[in-house]
């Protein structure tokens, strides 16, 4: 069975299965979004208008047994920086997505009305049903409700109040293992797209399905034993390593002795209070009060990074307290209290709102007075500012950019208009040089630089070092490969250092597709992708000055190593070197 | 919970006496056993926020006041 493409027109509420064109037969997951995105959506059209389509895909293995492979690309052209755009998250929606043999779903179409589908997609067709009792409730419960009207064991995305706000800041929400809405396509107002199609959700039953096809088995299977081998063998990422024990928060103390923890909106790079709300100390409270470490988002994945965090009894559970989601909702607002900084999460995922970019937005509303820097209950009020879509919540869901203008804030930690994520460039410059020339806007998964800067995870290199452009183009050509495949990014932790581990990943993708791919092809292909992407955002009109930093980072000195962004514009400009 | 207290003058000694006293940090910490102190991949000795590998390695020079910290192999995003 070859993949298909499901085109969904929301203005005639049409629906059809078209064979997946020989041009896209080699893509998925992040090539395969980008490059429909880029072949289908004109880069200077409104992103929330008629001419923009958001388009879900599936990884090249994802719906396989290929390990830790169960990624869901979306892409579109972003309101959040007017550029191309793909997030990507963990779910099972992918997995089973993929085993109906579907290879993207393209959303288009504006409709008058503003009637909210549902689609509905299972091994017999797909249909389109009205929701609109689910419009203004938050996600949690329009979850539950839709899995227990629907099936349990659905696979489940839906957009939330934020994207009915058109809110530049919201995601597109996936189910987690337990079901919950804490598996995020966060990044670039996604949500929004989706919402001003009429869409909110989608709801995908895998039963009966035939499953993916894979072109030779015998390759494949070798592939995937190889990586498998890979993951649970290296420190970082085998069982009872750092992220299977302590999750991705395990970097919020050696971030914070790096002096590269973001703190009260990016002022300096450390406090002692930041330990409060480690990986450390979240898993012995999760010992303590209950929920659930580790966990996994989706099926097959060997690493376990997830978890479920709750309330102090045990109960209400919210899902993962991701390292980015504890920083951007903690230290980087002064607070230093894990329950509530998973209130906010709970908050996030309930309204369909990025964390890193709302954690952000409630910093810059704090240095512009609205509330005070640690002001918890004043954080939590804000969220309900946006629920309630009272005029302040409508400035805080369009994000820290838009924000920071209105509330008259001169530091503003953007890129492309998107908020930076939890390292401070100052302080480790690769990860920077990432932020400023990602077609993404500030991204840290774009090329995560962080590794060798200070991991020491395939290679090392001074974090302090302005020389970065050929270690953020490496990693950013890499990442694009990655999420593709539709492998977690994680899996990079042990292919980068074990040359097995990426031989496997290139096997599985050649077992599936019957490619003859080697590892030398990798470059390459990720090439493709980013320029790909770079082209829209050339068209959409991104000049080289886009791919900056914010000023007061060149120019007000972070503490404790007082540096500054001192990467020079040329090499910036060298990362790619192909806007004008 | 285990406490110490060992004088040092450079980071490499630092090690090489801490080693010494808690045996167990030596497959944790170490590729070869001592006297050569080449940490294993992934460890993490920083200086004041600094990765020592970036300063002067086993010989950076360790002052009054200074804290050095160990991470062991960490990844996340």
């Amino acid at each position: 069975m070859s993949r298909k493409i499901l085109r969904i027109d929301m203005e005639s509420e049409s629906l059809k299965f078209e064979d997946l064109p020989e041009d896209y037969k080699y893509l998925g997951g992040r090539g395969l979004t980008s490059q429909i995105v880029a072949d289908e959506v004109p880069p200077d059209c409104h992103p929330l208008g008629p001419n923009n389509k958001l388009v879900f895909a599936p990884g090249i293995v994802t719906g396989t047994s290929a390990p830790t492979s169960g990624r869901i690309s979306v892409g579109a052209k972003s309101p959040l920086t007017g550029g191309i755009k793909e997030a990507n998250a963990g779910t099972s929606f992918s997995q089973k997505l993929a085993r109906l043999g579907i290879g993207a779903i393209v959303v288009e179409g504006k409709p008058s009305g503003a009637m909210y589908k549902c689609l509905k997609l299972d091994k017999d067709g797909v249909q389109l049903v009205n929701v609109e009792d689910l419009s203004g409730i938050g996600l949690y419960d329009a979850f539950a409700e839709l899995r227990s009207e629907y099936g349990e064991g659905l696979g489940v995305c839906g957009a939330g109040i934020a994207a009915e706000l058109s809110g530049a800041n919201s995601g597109i929400a996936f189910n987690d293992t337990e079901g919950m809405p804490s598996r995020y396509a966060g990044r670039g107002g996604l949500g929004a797209v989706m919402a001003t199609r009429g869409l909110k959700f989608i709801l995908v039953d895998d039963e009966g399905a035939e499953g993916v096809e894979i072109e030779d088995e015998g390759v494949f299977e070798r592939g995937r034993k190889k990586l498998t081998d890979a993951l649970t063998e290296h420190d970082v990422t085998k069982p009872g390593g750092a992220l299977n024990s302590y999750g991705t928060s395990v970097l919020v103390n050696i971030i914070n002795e790096a002096g590269a923890l973001p703190q009260k909106n990016f002022s300096r790079g450390s406090d002692d209070r930041s330990a409060k709300v480690s990986g450390e100390k979240k898993s012995e409270e999760i010992k303590k009060r209950g929920g659930e470490r580790p966990h996994r988002c989706s099926p097959g994945c060997v690493i376990g990074c997830s978890e479920v965090w709750t309330r102090e009894d045990g109960g209400d559970p919210v899902g993962v307290l991701e390292y980015e989601s504890a920083w951007a909702l903690g230290p980087n607002c002064e607070i230093y209290d894990l329950d509530t900084i998973g209130e906010l999460n709970r908050q996030c995922n309930d309204l369909g709102m990025d964390t890193i970019e709302a954690g952000n937005t409630i910093a810059v509303a704090m240095e512009g007075g609205v509330k005070k820097f640690g002001d918890e209950d004043g954080a939590l009020e804000l969220m309900e500012e946006i629920r309630n879509g009272t005029p302040l919540g409508k400035i805080l869901v369009n994000g820290t950019e838009f924000a920071g203008k209105a509330f008259g804030v001169t530091r503003i930690p953007t890129v492309k208009g998107q908020a930076i994520p939890a390292y401070d460039p100052r302080a480790i410059k690769g990860i920077g040089t990432t932020y400023a020339t990602t077609p993404m806007g500030a991204d840290h998964t774009a090329g995560y630089a962080i590794a060798p800067e200070i991991m020491g995870v395939g290679g090392e290199e001074d974090p302090l070092s302005p020389e970065k452009a050929e270690l953020s183009r490496n990693l950013q050509y890499s990442t694009a490969v990655i999420d593709t495949t539709g492998h977690c990014l994680f899996t990079a932790f042990a292919v980068l250092d074990i040359p097995e581990g990426l031989e496997g990943m290139v096997e599985e993708v050649n077992g599936v597709l019957g490619t003859d791919l080697t590892v030398d092809d990798i470059p390459e292909i990720g090439k493709g992708v980013i320029e790909t992407e770079r082209e829209f955002n050339k068209k959409a009109g991104f000049t080289r000055q886009d791919d900056r930093l914010p000023e007061f980072m060149r120019e007000e000195e972070l503490p404790p190593h007082n540096d500054v962004f001192d990467v020079p514009e040329e090499e910036l400009d060298r990362v790619f070197g192909d806007l004008g | 919970m285990s406490s110490t207290e060992v004088q040092a003058t450079t980071a490499g000694e630092l090690i090489r006496k801490l080693v010494s006293e808690f045996e167990e940090l030596e497959d944790l910490l170490l590729e070869e056993p001592p006297p050569e102190i080449e940490l294993k991949s992934g460890i993490t000795v920083m200086l004041n926020g600094r990765n020592i590998r970036f300063l002067e390695g086993n010989e950076t020079e360790l002052e009054e006041d200074d804290t050095v910290t160990v991470f062991p192999p960490i990844g996340g995003g």
